[in-house]
């Protein structure tokens, strides 16, 4: 209770500079003259980002750039006459007069043709807007055509394999859809969807995701130090936006692969009304199994649709619905494990209203989304383990524009509900419901000081549960002088929502979802200083150093005992690390070469450890912790062949090596032990001093494009796992049965577009 | 990237890719373990023959040990170095499971030191030393018109463990408790343990323990209530006998922190006094009283004397000595049919 009076002060200055941030160009607005509107594409009517729409009279220059919905706001702009313009690398250039009278706000909406000369060029400076090497603090944005450059067993890409090509982000490889960024636990990861929360977005097999590319409009990716708009998670933040659909025609594809089979169809529907949907089905059982050694027992697919609705010229409207089904088993049955099948499905609806109100110079969205995890663990007619997890989500999120301050605010209200029958695994917890209500605001201005520095600085007031009030604060500064740039970011970060899974069993990805307990909600601060150098038009190069501190943390307690699921206890983290980055782009050759040096260390505060260990801690590299992880990514262009190749190579994931098996009898008294047949024990060495074989493998692929006539034709062949490596991905320590990744398995894919 | 370099560069990575494919990628996840044996046991000074349990230390999980163990296992009295060659047997659990056991016919003598010798063929050793506790002395101050009694527990050089009062009780259920066509009418006798361990009071030659029976048939009344057997057409609780005993063992018999919790203790080294392997090897033996508190006294403290059972279990007596009825709801379908 001696915590409220900092609550209010804390939180005041954030109102008052909110409220600061609304009025002032209210204010000024009755003098000036602002312009805003949507600039798409005018063939198929997508919104497009990172136009550049500048205002010029004589010498005075007014400008803005678009944001992923296409939006641009100049404000404060003096009356008179202005020559318009619209440029974006691609397109031809927009140009056009206005007249702006005082207090004018005018809508303007831009449709760019596009540029038709020149289009390999074209392409590769479009694709310099993003970029695997242009990252900024953390924060990295994709596109498809980044996608695609990654080889994958599928014609069309996913998000995911671009995802594990990054330094930093370490998978569990070709099985399991465990994502690990920067030291962070998948469960710590914020998956958004077109604002949808998905708890579990990865299928089982690891090229595929919820995120196929041909759906996707953008992703930004925050590897950490992400902004106020984004909270409750401890680690990194994806977040997805879809395309709207062809506005123009319609448009399909359909693709066949021995691992997956897609379809995809997109077009208006009425009047301006667009619509995109894709659904996508695995064929491993059916098809990749009559070739591949290995089994493959895995099922799994996705739905995905949206539609988009302009209401009004300022007023857009779209509705998004994704579901996800995965079913498998990842390992041979353990000996105590039994049957170890997994089977989880997403399933997720969400709508956003999209607003740029006529009199003010501000974007406002209001976001409403519900989605839903089943996750179940077991044999299928009688599951060990079952959890659901049900999150609703409300935000109305605003943007104000200005010539050197943008501030951006929102608020929020989440409600998460949690069903779970665990039999009595993970903290014993037999059966339980809880539900949780975290609501806030937050506040994030910019300052653009004109000299090539923009500081944000922001923070997030909210509440969790039962657990009371935090404020978050967020800082992100980046400066760029010519070829250079340096950013830095940073922010203390919670999440209410812990994940527990039993990390010491690759093959059990089985997330149990609880609540942190009432004043011990995992915390983190993540530091990162980043520089960038782009020394000509085909190079650019970046290196980050990042930090992150987390403390609440809950793992798997240690056990002799022959069983995975267990207790938890208490722990604290901590991760650092740097990622390089070179990117090399010309017309017809593409290569990225990233390396990711990473330390994750926990020090783990189980009762027990005074006692086994002779100390109150128990410092030790968790299992996902890669100290070593290199990436070369090459791809080009010859002969009307589109060849691409990746090459991966990691550092061993640690272990906990056995001694030896032996019988454990309590001693509790005078025990009969000839009458007591005792439990079968494991003889651990420490935990976590093995290191398992270093990872490596390469894919390649091949692909002819070719038209015919209404229909555009892509035949792809590659192959996974070129040089067969035995990778392992499991190593099931009471019979020291191994369970490997994807052996040597050549793939072919056709896809059909109309 | 001029083509040739280009060429070249490829060509490298492949002769690189070629060699880290035939690089090592096995994992031998087990340690060289030297300890040859885990063994549990105690030498029980109450008892003629001693045995212990041993388990070769092997590279797959589980406890059955199918083949003859490479051990010869014998123990010396330190004090007189007399040394005795155990023999091995053999014994199969219902899951199958072959459990190896080493016995020797001697009774250890209280105050002695014993040291227990594992050995392989190969000359490796698994040993464990262990004195022998003092005899306890031992004495219950009780009466037959109070329910509060005294237990004193003179000397050094032990370790008091699982130190309880053992209620032999039993539940006779009215004859409308049961069904009409119940040909008998079963008791269930269900003896509850009301731990005293940790409670004791330091005295000035050793530690004293204080009961009181009518505090201990709340617990009972409870444990019967969790259990369905005592409700409100069958109230009544019977007390046949109490038992008032502990283990005296030797002072390394002591769990961290007073408890027995497997979870903590399965950690191989948690509690072992095993000298080159693992597990435990204790000593000491069980010292225990019974007695059965008068009728005014049983009833004093809450018991009900208006049973159909006689206080001493009788063998003939089916209905008396019955297994415990769990809860009518769960009474299976065979014991159904052994009543009707």
């Amino acid at each position: 209770m001696t915590a409220r009076p900092t609550r209010s002060v804390c939180f005041l200055p954030g109102v008052v500079a909110v409220l600061l941030s609304i009025a002032a160009p209210l204010a000024h607005a009755q003098e000036t003259a602002a312009v805003r509107g949507f600039v798409t594409a005018e063939d198929d009517g997508q919104p497009l980002q990172g136009v550049h729409v500048v205002l010029t009279q004589g010498e005075a220059i007014f400008g803005g750039v678009t944001d992923p919905d296409g939006i641009y706001l100049i404000s404060r702009v003096p009356a008179g006459r202005y020559a318009l313009r619209a440029s974006f690398i691609g397109f031809e250039t927009f140009s056009d007069t206005l007249d702006l009278a005082a207090g004018d706000s005018r809508h303007f909406d831009i449709a760019l043709g596009a540029r038709q000369a020149a289009m390999d060029e074209v392409v590769v400076e479009a694709e310099r807007e993003t970029g695997a090497a242009r990252i900024t603090a953390g924060q990295q944005r994709v596109l498809p055509q980044d996608i695609e450059l990654i080889p994958s067993p599928s014609v069309s890409g996913d998000l995911v394999n671009y995802l594990a090509a990054q330094p930093g982000v370490v998978s569990m490889g070709d099985r399991g859809g465990q994502v690990f960024v920067r030291g962070g636990e998948p469960a710590q990861n914020l998956t958004l969807l077109d604002g949808m929360y998905i708890l579990q977005p990865f299928h089982l097999l690891g090229f595929y995701s919820a995120f196929p590319s041909d759906v996707i409009s953008n992703a930004d990716i925050y590897a950490g130090g992400f902004g106020a708009e984004f909270s409750g998670r401890l680690s990194s933040v994806i977040d997805v936006q879809t395309r709207n659909g062809n506005k123009r025609r319609y448009e399909a594809g359909l693709a066949l692969t021995p691992f997956v089979n897609s379809a995809r169809l997109e077009g208006p529907l009425v009047g301006n009304i667009s619509f995109l949907g894709s659904a996508r089905i695995s064929t491993l059982e059916e098809v990749a199994s009559l070739y591949v050694a290995d089994d493959l027992p895995y099922r799994f697919g996705d739905l995905f649709g949206k539609v988009h609705v302009p209401i009004a010229r300022n007023h857009q409207t779209s509705v998004s619905s994704v579901h996800t089904f995965d079913r498998g088993v990842l390992a041979e049955p353990t000996l105590f494990g039994g049957n170890n099948e997994i089977r989880w499905t997403n399933t997720a609806l969400g709508a956003r209203h999209l607003v740029l109100p006529r009199s003010l110079p501000i974007r406002g969205e209001a976001l409403f989304s519900w989605s839903r995890l089943q996750a179940e663990y077991g044999p299928r007619d009688e599951p060990t383990s079952l959890t659901d997890v049900e999150n609703y989500n409300l935000e109305v999120n605003f943007n104000n524009y200005g010539q050197r301050l943008e501030t951006r605010w929102g608020f929020f209200v989440r409600n998460v509900e949690l069903t779970a029958d665990l039999g009595g695994a993970y903290q014993n917890i037999v059966e339980n419901f809880i539900r949780s209500t975290n609501a806030g605001g937050w506040a994030e201005p910019e300052f653009d000081f004109g000299n090539g520095l923009r500081v944000r600085v922001g923070a997030v007031a909210q509440f969790f549960g039962n657990s009371g009030f935090f404020l978050e604060p967020r800082v992100r500064g980046v400066f760029e002088r010519g070829r250079h740039q340096w950013s830095v970011a940073g922010g203390m970060y919670r999440q209410n929502i812990l994940g527990v899974s039993d990390r010491r069993d690759a093959a059990s990805i089985f997330t149990a979802y609880a609540e942190a307990p009432t004043g011990e909600i995992p915390t983190a601060l993540h530091g990162i200083a980043g520089y960038r150098i782009s020394p000509s038009a085909s190079l650019e190069l970046s290196v980050e150093a990042f930090y992150k501190d987390i403390r609440n943390l809950f793992i798997a307690e240690w056990t002799s005992f022959p069983r995975f699921t267990t207790r938890l206890q208490p722990a604290s983290g901590e991760v650092m690390g740097m990622d390089l980055r070179v990117e090399f782009r010309r017309p017809n050759f593409y290569a990225f070469f990233n390396y990711g040096y990473s330390s994750t260390r926990y020090d783990a505060m189980q009762e027990s450890l005074p006692v086994w260990f002779g100390a109150d801690r128990l410092s030790f590299r968790p299992p996902h912790d890669r100290r070593h992880q290199l990436n070369l990514i090459v791809s080009g262009s010859a002969y009307g062949f589109d060849l691409s190749a990746r090459w991966n190579i990691g550092s061993g994931l640690p272990y906990t090596r056995v001694r030896g098996f032996d019988g454990f009898i309590l001693m509790d008294g005078v025990v009969d032990v000839e009458g007591v047949e005792g439990f079968p024990r494991v003889i651990y060495d420490r935990p976590y001093e093995g290191i398992l074989p270093v990872y490596h493998r390469l894919d390649a692929t091949i692909e002819r494009k070719m038209s015919l006539g209404a229909a555009d034709l892509a035949i792809q062949a590659g192959v996974i796992n070129v040089y067969n490596r035995a990778n392992l991905f499991a190593l099931d320590l009471f019979t020291l049965r191994r369970t490997d990744q994807l052996p040597f398995v050549p793939t072919i894919g056709v896809e059909i577009e109309f | 990237m001029r083509p040739a370099s280009l060429r070249n560069t490829t060509f490298a990575l492949l002769i690189a890719a070629a060699l880290l494919a035939s690089c090592e990628s096995g994992v031998d996840p087990l340690v060289d373990e030297p300890r040859p044996f885990t063994v549990w046991g105690l030498l029980d000074a109450a008892s003629d023959t001693q045995r212990v349990r041993i388990f070769s230390i092997e590279e797959t999980s589980g406890v059955d040990r199918p083949d003859e163990p490479d051990a010869v296992v014998t123990s010396t009295e330190l004090e007189s170095g007399e040394t005795l060659t155990w023999r091995p047997y053999a014994v199969t659990y219902e899951s199958g499971a072959t459990g190896r056991l080493f016995e020797a016919a001697f009774r250890p003598v209280h105050g002695r030191r014993y040291r227990l010798d594992v050995t392989r063929s190969d000359g490796a050793v698994t040993s464990a030393t262990v004195k022998v506790p003092d005899k306890v002395d031992f004495s219950i101050e009780r009466t037959d018109t109070s329910p509060k009694i005294h237990v004193y527990v003179r000397g050094e050089g032990f370790n008091l463990l699982g130190v309880e009062m053992r209620y032999e009780a039993t539940n006779v259920p009215p004859a409308n408790a049961w069904p009409a066509e119940l040909k008998i009418h079963p008791a269930v006798f269900y003896p509850v343990e009301v731990s005293y361990q940790g409670t004791e009071e330091r005295t000035r030659d050793g530690v004293r323990y204080d009961i009181n029976m009518t505090d201990d048939f709340a617990i009972i009344e409870e444990e019967y209530k969790s259990k369905c057997l005592v409700t409100e057409g069958n109230p009544d609780i019977a007390l046949r006998r109490v038992e008032f005993h502990f283990v005296a063992a030797n002072e390394a018999w002591n769990p961290p922190g007073g408890v027995f919790d497997p979870e903590v203790l399965i950690e191989p080294g948690a509690l072992s006094n095993i000298e080159n392997g693992y597990g435990f090897l204790g000593a000491g033996m069980v010292v225990a009283e019974r007695w059965t508190p008068p009728k005014n006294l049983r009833d004093f403290i809450g018991f009900s004397s208006q049973q159909g059972c006689p206080l001493v279990p009788s063998a003939g007596n089916l209905a008396c000595t019955s297994p415990p009825v769990p809860c009518l709801d769960d009474v299976t379908n065979d014991l159904w049919d052994l009543y009707f």
